[in-house]
């Protein structure tokens, strides 16, 4: 693929490489200039666009550890804890330039958790994989492509495992190995980018044991591969980004990342694509630090997002003359509170990571879990506070169409202002972008990406060290038995 | 004249606008410094703009290397105190 550096060389790779994609029971001819994908594209394009940019070239670009050249941050392998700690600062600084998903840290995440893991998987299995993987590596460096983790299986019946499914597709597999490669069948869900992305790395989605061999499979896989198919999820107010008016609230850069259904009917992959086959004694290991990797992020990019949250609660309060009332003030403290509360989880963890046996750096899972689990709580609360200051209103404005009609607009206009010297449509956009960034898909985007909160709170049972504690408790009350 | 590197820190989360400063100050230095980056040659003299205190591009500076650093970490400074760091010869 050519080398992408610009947001223009991002749009026009789109605009090339020919995927299928489903929205709404229609293919997609063009996936670079569909209205229901282009904030997206806006998003991740930012990410190519910052990096270009001098002052913010310390947190968007990084030095290859393989190469020595200046790669995007989103390619690199940590090196330090400072380089824990700057992808969650970029995290940040991402999320108040666009106040949504910009995708790539999945991707991101995975690049990170294989590096650690093939070295793993090959000190005890004497595979070649690491080499495989530093090859690939070496290539997205250089190239920029914009690559999908793609972790979550359908799963259909969770009580049961993959092999003891009806249908052994629910859970992505090998169906066939070939002396040049493996044909995988299945689907991965609600991957985040993939119809702006150019390749899906496919990993286990859970630990895996003797007799689940074909479910234990890594591979990178270009989404234009005969035989994959992506569908479009549905988000809330979607049909807004089409009308592109400010009835959309983020109109450049739309809600959460873009979610799809890739499918894959038997795509074949060729071995140097292949990272992982049947090894299942390392899927549990994958999965727990592509998890820790990716829940760390969260109060980066969560932070950053309720940083707008925040300015847009004390727009919207100024705009109809409550922001001096002590009770409002009081609620955007406690709205900053949350959100630093979240960043500074990700900072901990970050500061408090390891080096790995590859020389990766890798956070601290249990605070990096604790993180994730604040946000499936605190974006919440922030939401629910920025709805108590922001008024009814959120929730009863009209169309802006209504706003822009030669009849009835001097109604809107008169009788929704505000204060003196702010026009109304002003007050409707700010809004409007409340009410985008604080309900529907992007509020359950919080509870369940990267893991719901019951995965989280298991890694607590793992992770908790209760025994320790429970000890040291039976020695300060001098329990001798 | 005087040849100076400028680098700005990531801006996770700037206290204030680094780019309005520096423009103030690239302005007030127009034909007395001549602006590089620190990928390129022939400077001995950098300015560090930072969005905070905690002024995080400052560690990755090899600590043995001769350079003079000015940094800047809010918009108080008066630009042309600045640029007199700057521009002295034989002072760290």
């Amino acid at each position: 693929m050519k080398k992408i550096v610009t947001k223009e060389d991002y749009v026009q790779s789109l605009k090339d490489q020919k995927v299928v994609i489903y929205y709404n029971g229609r293919p997609v001819e063009d996936r670079s200039a569909h209205p229901g994908f282009v904030p997206h594209i806006n998003s991740a394009a930012k990410t190519y666009e910052l990096a270009l940019m001098p002052e913010y070239e310390d947190l968007m670009t990084a030095r290859s550890h393989l190469t020595g050249k200046k790669i995007s941050r989103f390619t690199h392998i940590h090196q330090s804890v400072g380089d824990l700690i700057k992808k969650v600062q970029m995290l940040r600084l991402i999320s108040h330039e666009t106040a949504s998903c910009y995708q790539r840290c999945v991707g991101f995440d995975a690049l990170n958790a294989l590096y650690m893991t093939t070295y793993e998987i090959d000190e005890k299995h004497k595979t070649t994989y690491f080499q495989r993987f530093e090859a690939y590596l070496e290539k997205i460096q250089e190239e920029n492509f914009m690559l999908v983790g793609g972790m979550t299986d359908p799963k259909g019946d969770r009580s049961k495992r993959p092999s003891e499914q009806a249908d052994p597709d629910l859970f992505t597999r090998i169906v066939e190995k070939r002396t040049d490669g493996v044909v995988i069948r299945g689907a991965k869900a609600h991957q985040t980018g993939a119809v702006n992305s150019h390749e899906i790395m496919i990993l286990p989605t859970q630990a895996m044991a003797a007799g689940d061999e074909a479910y234990a499979v890594v591979a990178a896989i270009p989404l234009d591969a005969p035989g994959i198919t992506l569908i479009f999820g549905r988000q809330t107010n979607e049909e807004r980004k089409v009308e592109a008016s400010i009835d959309a609230g983020n109109v450049d850069f739309g809600m959460v990342g873009g979610e799809a259904l890739v499918i894959f009917e038997d795509v074949f992959v060729p071995w140097e694509r292949v990272f992982m086959c049947g090894e299942v004694d390392f899927c549990g290991t994958l999965v727990e630090r592509f998890a820790t990797l990716h829940r760390q992020n969260y109060g980066g990019c969560k932070g950053g997002i309720a940083d707008i949250i925040v300015g847009a609660a004390a727009l919207a309060a100024r705009y109809q003359g409550t922001l001096n009332a002590s009770h409002i003030k009081d609620k955007l403290v406690e709205m900053t509170h949350l959100a630093e509360t979240v960043y500074s989880g990700s900072v901990a963890c970050s500061a408090l990571g390891s080096k790995t046996r590859s020389g990766a750096y890798y956070p601290d899972p249990l605070l990096a879990n604790c993180t994730k689990h604040n946000i499936t709580r605190h974006i919440y609360e922030i939401s629910r506070l920025a709805h108590d200051v922001a008024g009814g209103i959120l929730a009863t404005l009209p169309f802006s169409r209504d706003l822009k009609h030669p009849e009835i607009g001097r109604h809107v206009e008169k009788y929704l202002k505000g204060i003196q010297g702010v026009s109304t449509e002003t007050r409707m956009k700010v809004l409007r972008l409340l009410e985008n960034m604080t309900g529907g898909t992007a509020l359950v985007e919080s509870m369940h990406g990267a893991g719901s909160p019951q995965s989280q709170r298991v890694m607590y049972q793992r992770l908790g060290k209760l025994p320790e504690k429970m000890r040291m408790a039976g020695k300060l009350a001098k329990i001798n038995e | 004249m005087k040849t100076v590197a400028l680098k700005y820190c990531g801006g996770c989360d700037c206290t204030y606008d680094r780019l309005a400063y520096a423009k103030r100050l690239l302005g007030a230095a127009e034909g007395r410094i001549r602006w590089v980056t620190l990928d390129d040659e022939g400077f001995d003299t950098i300015l560090m703009i930072h969005g905070c205190p905690a002024a995080c591009p400052e560690e990755k500076l090899d600590p043995c290397h001769p350079w003079r650093l000015v940094s800047v970490t809010d918009d108080s400074a008066v630009p042309e105190e600045i640029i007199t760091k700057l521009t002295a010869r034989g002072e760290k």
